[in-house]
């Protein structure tokens, strides 16, 4: 017999009191425990924490309200997996951008030295293995599906490698404040569409470890420019990019790119692991130059 | 490292591939020397089954002095495999296998993994740069 049933049985004055006192206490606990209270009638729900909006900054693309805002209907929908196809990019470079621009002094000299690296049979600076993301633009040139999401607010593409994402914001954002949003490896993309065509300018790269392709940095100042377009019926995504970086390059840095929609399986779980290279001699020191 | 592994054949190929910089995963092939081929018979040590690469230790012992050394070979994504016929259960340790793939270029005991042959006689395919348009 518990002590409800016990003081059912009293009745009076013994009940009366009993119920006051369980009232205090359970109002005593919910003053001590701010992240609690009661919501309309007896679920007891979590406090919602207050509003944590900075200044001047946009809502959640994910927010009902921003994506209940009238828009412009897109002109298409990104919404798949999209495979990077090497045979389908033979001509431009592969996973490389090719034709490289005329590299700055500087840069030539880093690219040099990657070339004689692997010359020689070597890796040089291969930090992708080693788990450091492989950033944009190469990111998006891994052979393995792009899981792509497109809302009226956001474009989110998952690359099955390492989970790298990135978000393609499209709700009339502005860059985001460096002064509060640091560098990052996808980089700040903020689209809009143009005709038939996607437009993303993506700033505010990470440099640290970050390669466009073997021997070439992505420098602080890189600016990517892309023009997205689905063609063959939606089968095949058509990226060209325009880079420009006068730390590393001249002028504009052109290569197109494409994919195919990819509906034969999912993606998988690839995290870069602590153990990754344990079998892989390609990735130990002695294959790399550093 | 140490001498005379068991090595079945080893023949010369024309250049498989035009290009050299292929970084097929999370790592570049630029190690290994697509223009070789290797093949390797020898005991399964170890069989990682997992994302980016598969990989496969494989242990081979010198009939002469009983030397043994341990191959790596390294293949393509878990995916990459299924679809030429891997599973996680084609391999266990102790089995034979015989492996063929282009060998590192520093003459170090590893090679990218090409094909397998079981103990059977299925031959599997796994060459990252051949099947990678998955």
């Amino acid at each position: 017999m518990n002590r409800n049933s016990r003081l059912q049985g009293t009745g009076g004055w013994a009940a009366s009191r009993a119920r006051v006192c369980s009232i205090c206490v359970i109002g005593a606990l919910a003053s001590a425990m701010p992240g609690w209270a009661f919501a309309a009638g007896d679920e007891k729900l979590p406090q919602i924490p207050p509003s944590t909006i900075v200044p001047g900054q946009p809502l959640g693309a994910l927010s009902k309200e921003n994506l209940a805002k009238h828009r412009l209907k897109a002109p298409f929908d990104l919404t798949g997996n999209w495979m990077f196809s090497p045979a389908m990019n033979a001509e431009n470079g592969m996973f490389d951008y090719l034709p490289a621009p005329k590299l700055t002094p500087a840069a030539k000299a880093i690219y040099d030295a990657s070339i004689a690296a692997m010359t020689s049979g070597k890796n040089y600076k291969n930090d992708e293995a080693l788990c450091w993301p492989a950033g944009m633009p190469e990111s998006m040139t891994r052979v393995w599906p792009n899981q792509t999401i497109q809302l009226p607010t956001v474009i989110i593409m998952t690359q099955m490698l390492k989970h790298e994402i990135r978000w393609i914001y499209l709700d009339g954002r502005p860059h985001g404040d460096p002064d509060i949003k640091p560098p990052s490896y996808s980089g700040d993309s903020i689209g809009h569409f143009e005709g038939d065509t996607l437009v993303v300018e993506t700033v505010n790269l990470q440099p640290k470890r970050h390669w466009i392709m073997t021997g070439i940095p992505a420098g602080p100042k890189l600016k990517i420019v892309e023009k997205i377009k689905l063609k063959g019926g939606g089968k095949i995504l058509e990226d060209t990019f325009t880079m420009t970086d006068p730390d590393n390059w001249e002028g504009e840095w052109v290569n197109t790119k494409y994919w195919y929609r990819y509906d034969d399986a999912d993606a998988e779980e690839a995290f870069c692991l602590p153990d990754i290279n344990d079998n892989l001699l390609s990735t130990r020191d002695e294959s790399n130059v550093r | 490292m140490k001498r005379n592994w068991k090595v079945g054949a080893l023949s010369i190929l024309g250049l498989a591939l035009a290009c050299t910089n292929t970084a097929s995963a999370h790592h570049s092939f630029a190690a290994f020397d697509t223009t070789k081929e290797i093949t390797i018979k020898g005991a399964v040590k170890v069989f990682k089954f997992e994302n980016p690469h598969v990989s496969i230790i494989l242990t081979v012992t010198d009939p002469k002095d009983s030397h043994t050394t341990d191959w790596f070979f390294e293949a393509a994504s878990v995916r990459g495999l299924v679809i030429t016929g891997w599973r996680k259960s084609t391999l266990k340790p102790g089995d034979v296998v015989t492996l063929t793939g282009h060998p590192i270029r520093d003459g170090r005991p590893g090679a990218s993994l090409m094909r397998a042959q079981l103990a059977d006689g299925t031959i599997l395919q796994a060459n990252p740069l051949a099947i990678q348009n998955y």
